[in-house]
């Protein structure tokens, strides 16, 4: 027996990662009633804070290692497969995504830089190189084809980040680079420091000062400074550019494993835009689907505090994500299952390769959807009033294609778009 | 012309019968060098259950070795307390278990000198609540449990500090066989290939389930049959004492609480080779469903590792092949000179981690007997002191961690602060981030390294860089981390579902696309990076 | 050895268990409000799931930095695995409490309903003791409750008392549901106006309304780390309140934290269940969760006047959103003609119950609220609207604006 509603709305989104909180930014932006809801929050908060969109060029074989894609549109070209879910979205739908992300970045003091034609070549904390499309400008400093000596700050007593490592794995691809031992004031003395405690120093103006006076005598020759990224997080924008303008270099920030203060950032931005839109965020339940029978739902039901709601809704989307968080869930060996709805799920006889960092065949496992997102049923008709976006969609390897905020953004975009609101 | 050394008593394996061999000979007086090819524990003694048996396992079918068990578990809870938790063990039998069983099992208990205490049902389940609502008996035993690597760490000191030698990774290239004597040993030292001689009065070989691998080198055939144990290691310690089933002893019915993991295990399956041997899906669904008639919400909870070692069983009978499990668990030391007419060759087969301080006193009784300087066992009553005593107990790697200011960590999962793996970098100089797992617990906890491996690789890379090497080879590390996490997924690949590959998704997410680990330059070629358990 | 489980380890067996689920993300240590402020607390992942698997039951508790926790369960909410991360260390804390003895302080901190029944009666003389300030100076010294933390004063006539005196009700409507009005502690001795409020809008919607005989909830009980009594308290009050729910009646509440407890805490952390707990819990609701189910039935009366306060700063306190619903009040006050909602972003105001109240706590608390309090100063709104009274005391005393239950507000509108 269902419970009786709760309240009632135009669009109801199942996920609080960045394809759910856009689909949802992007519904109320354009006047739907629209409710938010996740059990948790999601990959912003585990990823670098930057949108990937295509990564890499076709590799020439299977051994060769790719190389990375200095433009992903063109790059995108020579992917043909239809049914990867960029292709399902479609180019124009990626288009329009950045640029009204970008909007949204602007609207928050959050600049996104980047177009679709560009990838920067950004270093990471182990000193590899990524490619991403969309960086913040506390980011983009770092392009690895730029010139200047990238020195790394080698922090003493901040656990995730080893400037000699990182630099050692830059000079070894062929960049210059080197470790600088730079010690930030004030640190915690008690317990570790998080990224978080040293974002929040550096949100002060009295902090950045005292850094700025305490690194500034060790920077002569320096043009561009890498930190793990810490530049600040209720105002990244003044810390990186007073920052920048006090130390007199380029700063640049790495993204660390999580808490990512860059991807708490990037939750910020969309978060607030769907709230200024009238759009409501619920954190904390978690979401089965509401459907007397398949082919079209009701709402969801939420499971809260021991207890189950009802919310009726028009229109659903399914932003909940790969195996990460649930989205699909694998109960047993073998076995998978889409934890909303119970729709059925694209997958393979082989799960793993048997190299840990090899391309898992399970990543490519999920929904297959129509031209509108749709999820197909049983019966290979599609649900009529339900979608699905970002990570649940079958057809990607996100970590290694480079495109797991792509997906996000585009099918977010073009479910959105499909609802014709 | 290799190097050429001398001793006494040269001990052929690392794991707990060498190093109590090594250890006993050395206390003894005897000139004394172990040698081993990997890291400690490399072989059986690093991937058994942790079980320290009270001895009532075997009571029915083993009688002699249960009483063995018996002994050496009082006397090594005398040992090496710090090295054990003195869980307790309860044996329980449910509805569907022969009840035919629990009379013979308490004879022989008796006979054993075991002490077997009944409790009721609904107290066993109020002591541990998430056993099965199905149990009918119910037994309290002296079980415990025992980390292998700490107890190795202690006996290897031991050694040490009578005087004997330890040599790691030092691999049996030959034996050196002189007119039917075993003179010595021909080692290759693997971290440069360099080859050594060593000459030894005698050679005791304590190889386990490679103990006929090393005889064949003297030309001695003893049949070890290597048989497989799978055991999977769940992620919460589900039971707070050791949990048996009470009934012949199979597959699946022993589940022991280590540190903050509860191992369920084991199946037992005769192998050909002791280093090639792979986990099927069929063991994991049978230990599972195992595990649901102790714990019936067993599957609820997250298997997060599993792992397979062989046990070194010794058919005395010499026999065709026989069922595996019904082969004696009791060992044997063989005299090769008397049963091969090799001089200089002593082996011991068979035997348990428990009773591994019993089969050293006699090896090395036999041992002083040939080399006809027989001198008194002392090692029952001494007492094994690291800078802590007592027992183990759970709560001390989390009080460690409660001090202010708290240390750094590593590992947080299991606790493992940055002191801790300077001190241990220094020392060992290792670059195998294994050798820091089996020393420390690094990456053994729920994140399988996800969050510690690449601080441990950072860790590295800093000790690397001196001021006489300001650019240590990254290709190294790079490698270091990389096998580290290959290794991680040999015992990941076979329970990986539900919250494990979450965890998966998780670290993948971290190595693959937020840090390119997977891009660095490394010092081997994928290829060679283990993919299933190899020498 | 062996090991005894202890009265705390066995019937909250679940939620600890969760600690199994986690895969060390860090998104509950990043949502925490403590740990950003002090070094004193290391993080909800730290203490919870993490040091979770190092405590045997039974065991002494080693582990002390889980006191810091105070409880709030934003970790719980934000955790995209379902781990129970502030209840199982509501457990922990509790085990602490029990090993290192209970401090009168936090003895009479956890009776609010002593309090509340013994300074009502000698009102408003029992208001010197905690309004002035060299006695308040006292207290800290001698008990620990911080000298700094403002205390309500105590009514002089309990919501009861005019419960009680009140005329014969309307007649209900028919189809509308019957209602047992649970007023707690805080409406009771401290703002009766509250629940006088509640009664007028329940009863204009056209509910039954009564009271039934009941007692604390239980809840700062709990969070001080007494368990047993906490459980005596659960148990009383699911004996009284069950025989209306069998009647059909639901069980409504303005102070959230007191519905939350009914709804998730007695089972989650005082390990209460059977069918008595499972009907009382499974018919409780927020009073404003409540409103919003009515309104989605077409049932919400909407004839609303304007209002003299129609410029509000409306804080969701955390304890309210752990019931998951959104901002209901929010949603509802908007359609007040003339009425502007500002909504807060923060999680959490900081004093966390009775955690702000205490001296070695105090600071800390400040230092969580500290953004909150800008937030609604920056707002522009000259009154704040909040669910939860010690948050509304809280906030009041550290922004210099009134606060009021968004209920007061919604009475007005309908003209009561």
């Amino acid at each position: 027996m269902t419970p009786p509603v709760q309240a009632r709305y135009d669009v109801i989104v199942v996920g609080a990662g960045l394809a759910g909180l856009l689909a949802g930014a992007f519904a109320a932006r354009r006047g739907a009633r629209t409710l938010v809801i996740a059990r948790g929050l999601g990959g912003t908060h585990l990823g670098p804070g930057t949108i990937d969109v295509w990564g890499y060029a076709p590799a020439a074989s299977a051994d060769t290692p790719r190389a990375l894609a200095p433009n992903p549109s063109a790059a995108l070209d020579a992917l043909t497969d239809p049914l990867h879910p960029l292709n399902v979205a479609g180019r124009p739908a990626l288009a329009a995504a950045l640029g009204e992300l970008q909007t949204m970045g602007s609207e928050a003091g959050y600049a996104l830089r980047g177009t679709l034609d560009h990838n920067y070549f950004l270093p990471t904390a182990l000193g590899a190189v990524r490619p991403t499309c969309l960086a913040p400008d506390s980011m983009v400093a770092g392009d690895v084809r730029m010139p200047g000596e990238l020195v790394l700050a080698d922090v003493p007593g901040f656990r995730d980040f080893y400037a000699d490592l990182a630099a050692a794995n830059l000079r070894a691809a062929g960049h210059a680079a080197r470790a600088l031992p730079l010690e930030l004031p004030r640190l915690p003395t008690q317990r570790e420091a998080f990224a978080t405690d040293l974002a929040r120093l550096l949100d002060q103006p009295a902090y950045r000062a005292e850094v700025a006076e305490r690194w500034r005598p060790h920077l002569t020759g320096v043009t561009r400074l890498g930190l793990p990224a810490i530049l600040g997080l209720a105002h990244p924008e003044a810390a990186w550019r007073e920052l920048s303008e006090r130390l007199g270099v380029a700063l640049f920030e790495l993204p660390l494993p999580p808490p990512s203060v860059p991807g708490m950032r990037l939750f910020d931005v969309v978060r607030g835009a769907l709230e200024r839109a009238g759009g409501r965020l619920i954190v904390g339940p978690l979401v089965r689907g509401w459907a007397d029978e398949p082919g079209t739902a009701h709402g969801i039901l939420s499971e809260t505090s021991g207890h189950t709601r009802a919310y009726a809704a028009q229109h659903v989307i399914l932003a909940t994500g790969g195996f990460r968080h649930g989205g699909l869930e694998s109960p047993a060996p073998g076995q998978v299952r889409e934890a909303v709805f119970n729709l059925p799920v694209t997958t393979g006889l082989e799960w793993f390769a048997p190299l840990y960092w090899q391309p898992h065949p399970y990543a490519r496992f999920g929904l297959s959807v129509d031209q509108a997102l749709h999820p197909l049923g049983v019966d290979g008709v599609a649900w009529t009033n339900v979608q699905a976006v970002g990570g649940l969609l079958a057809g990607a390897d996100r970590n290694g294609e480079g495109c797991r905020e792509g997906i996000d953004l585009a099918t977010a975009y073009r479910a959105v778009q499909a609802l014709e609101l | 012309m290799p190097p050429t050394l001398s001793t006494e008593i040269l001990v052929i394996g690392g794991g707990a019968t060498g190093l109590g061999a090594a250890w006993d000979a050395a206390r003894r007086g005897y000139k004394t060098l172990l040698v081993e090819k990997g890291d400690l524990t490399h072989g059986t003694s690093g991937r058994y259950h942790g079980l320290l048996h009270s001895g009532a396992r075997y009571v029915v079918r083993d009688p002699r070795s249960a009483a063995d068990c018996a002994r050496e578990n009082a006397t090594l809870k005398r040992l090496m307390p710090s090295a054990i938790e003195d869980t307790g063990g309860f044996f329980v039998a449910l509805d569907e278990d022969p009840p035919e069983y629990v009379a013979p099992f308490l004879a022989g208990c008796r006979a054993a000198g075991i002490p077997a205490t009944e409790i009721t049902p609904a107290e066993a389940r109020r002591l541990e609540p998430l056993l099965s609502p199905r149990l009918a008996r119910a037994f309290h035993v002296p079980d415990a449990a025992c980390d292998s690597f700490d107890a190795a760490h202690l006996v290897s000191a031991a050694v040490t500090a009578a005087g004997g030698e330890v040599w790691l990774r030092h691999k049996l290239v030959r034996l050196l066989v002189e007119g039917g004597r075993v003179t010595g040993a021909e080692l290759e030292r693997l971290s440069d290939n360099t080859r050594l001689t060593v000459l030894a009065d005698l050679v005791l070989n304590c190889t386990g389930a490679w103990a006929g691998q090393v005889a064949a080198l003297a030309g001695c055939e003893v049949r070890v049959t290597p048989g497989k144990g799978t055991m999977i290691a769940m992620n919460y310690r589900l039971v707070n004492r050791v949990v048996n089933r009470l009934k012949p002893p199979s597959d699946g019915d022993i589940l022991v609480p280590i540190g903050t993991v509860a191992v369920i295990g084991t199946t037992d399956i005769a192998v050909d080779n002791p280093d090639q041997y792979a986990i099927q899906p069929w063991e994991i669904e049978h230990l599972l469903d195992e595990g649901v008639k102790l714990i019936p919400r067993f599957r609820e909870f997250r298997a997060l590792r599993a792992w397979a070692g062989v046990r070194p069983l010794y058919d005395a009978a010499q026999g065709s092949s026989t069922e595996s499990r019904l082969l004696t668990r009791s060992h044997a030391i063989l005299d090769h000179a008397a049963r091969d007419g090799v001089e200089g060759l002593v082996s011991v087969v068979g035997g348990k981690f428990t009773t591994f301080r019993l089969m050293a006193e006699e090896a090395v009784d036999l041992a002083g007997t040939k080399l006809r300087t027989a001198r008194p066992c002392t090692t029952a009553q001494a007492h094994l002191e690291p800078p802590r005593t007592g027992f183990h107990v759970l709560r001390r790697r989390l009080a460690a961690s409660e001090v202010t200011p708290r240390p750094p960590l590593v590992c947080e999962c299991e606790l493992v602060t940055r002191p801790e793996v300077e001190a241990a970098l220094k020392v060992s100089q290792s670059l195998v981030l294994n050798d820091l797992r089996r020393d420390l617990r690094l990456g053994m906890g729920p994140c399988q390294a996800g969050f510690c491996a690449v601080r441990a690789a950072g860790l590295i890379h800093t000790a690397r860089t001196t001021s006489a090497a300001p650019e240590p080879p990254v290709a190294d590390t790079n490698s270091a981390l990389l096998e580290f996490l290959q290794e991680r997924w040999k015992g990941l690949q076979p329970v990986m579902w539900g919250a494990n590959l979450r965890q998966m998704e998780l670290d993948l997410n971290i190595y693959r696309n937020l840090l390119g680990a997977d891009r660095l330059p490394t010092a081997r070629p994928p290829e060679t990076y283990p993919t299933e358990k190899t020498a | 050895m062996t090991t005894m489980a202890t009265s705390f380890d066995l019937p909250v067996l679940d939620t600890q268990l969760t600690a199994d689920l986690c895969i060390k993300c860090n998104i509950c240590t990043a949502a925490c409000p403590v740990a950003a402020v002090t070094e004193l607390f290391p993080g909800p992942k730290v203490v919870g799931p993490q040091a979770q698997r190092f405590r045997a039951p039974g065991a002494p508790v080693v582990d002390h930095a889980v006191d810091y926790c105070s409880a709030c369960g934003v970790c719980s909410r934000v955790c995209p695995h379902g781990i129970e991360i502030a209840e199982m260390n509501l457990v922990a804390k509790a085990r602490l409490a029990d090993q290192r003895g209970l401090s009168l302080r936090n003895r009479l901190l956890g009776r609010s309903e002593l309090v509340g029944r013994l300074g009502s009666l000698f009102a408003p003389l029992s208001d010197l003791p905690i309004q002035n300030k060299l006695l308040r100076r006292l207290a800290e010294w001698t008990l620990g409750v911080s000298r700094d933390a403002a205390f309500p004063r105590f009514a002089r006539q309990s919501f009861r008392a005019w419960f009680k005196r009140l005329g014969s009700a309307p007649a209900p409507a028919a189809a509308m549901p019957k209602v047992v009005y649970f007023h707690g502690c805080s409406t009771n001795y401290y703002e009766p106006r509250v629940g006088q409020a509640a009664v007028a809008v329940l009863r204009h919607l056209g509910c039954e309304v009564v009271i039934a005989e009941q007692n604390c909830c239980g809840l700062p009980l709990q969070s001080n780390g007494e368990f047993g009594a906490a459980r005596a308290y659960a148990h009383a009050n699911l004996r009284k309140l069950a025989p209306y729910v069998r009647q059909g009646y639901v069980i409504v509440g303005t102070s959230t934290s007191c519905t939350l407890t009914f709804k998730h805490e007695y089972h989650a952390v005082l390990g209460i269940s059977g069918e008595e707990h499972d009907l009382v819990s499974g018919a409780t609701y927020d009073f404003f969760e409540f409103l919003q189910m009515l309104d989605a039935a077409g049932q919400l009366k909407t004839d609303f006047r304007p209002v003299t306060r129609p410029a509000l700063v409306y804080h969701a306190p955390c304890q309210f959103r752990t019931h998951g619903v959104g901002k209901p009040a929010a949603d509802l006050l908007r359609r007040v003609p003339g009425v502007q909602v500002t909504e807060t972003q923060a999680e959490c105001c900081g004093v966390a119950g009775t955690y702000g109240l205490k001296a070695e706590k105090y600071q800390i608390a400040v230092d969580v609220g500290r953004g909150l309090f800008s937030e609604i100063r920056d707002s522009g709104a000259p009154t704040i609207a909040c669910d939860s009274e010690t948050c509304r005391w809280w906030l009041a005393q550290h922004t210099g604006l009134p606060a009021v239950h968004p209920v007061e507000v919604l009475a007005e509108a309908y003209g009561l």
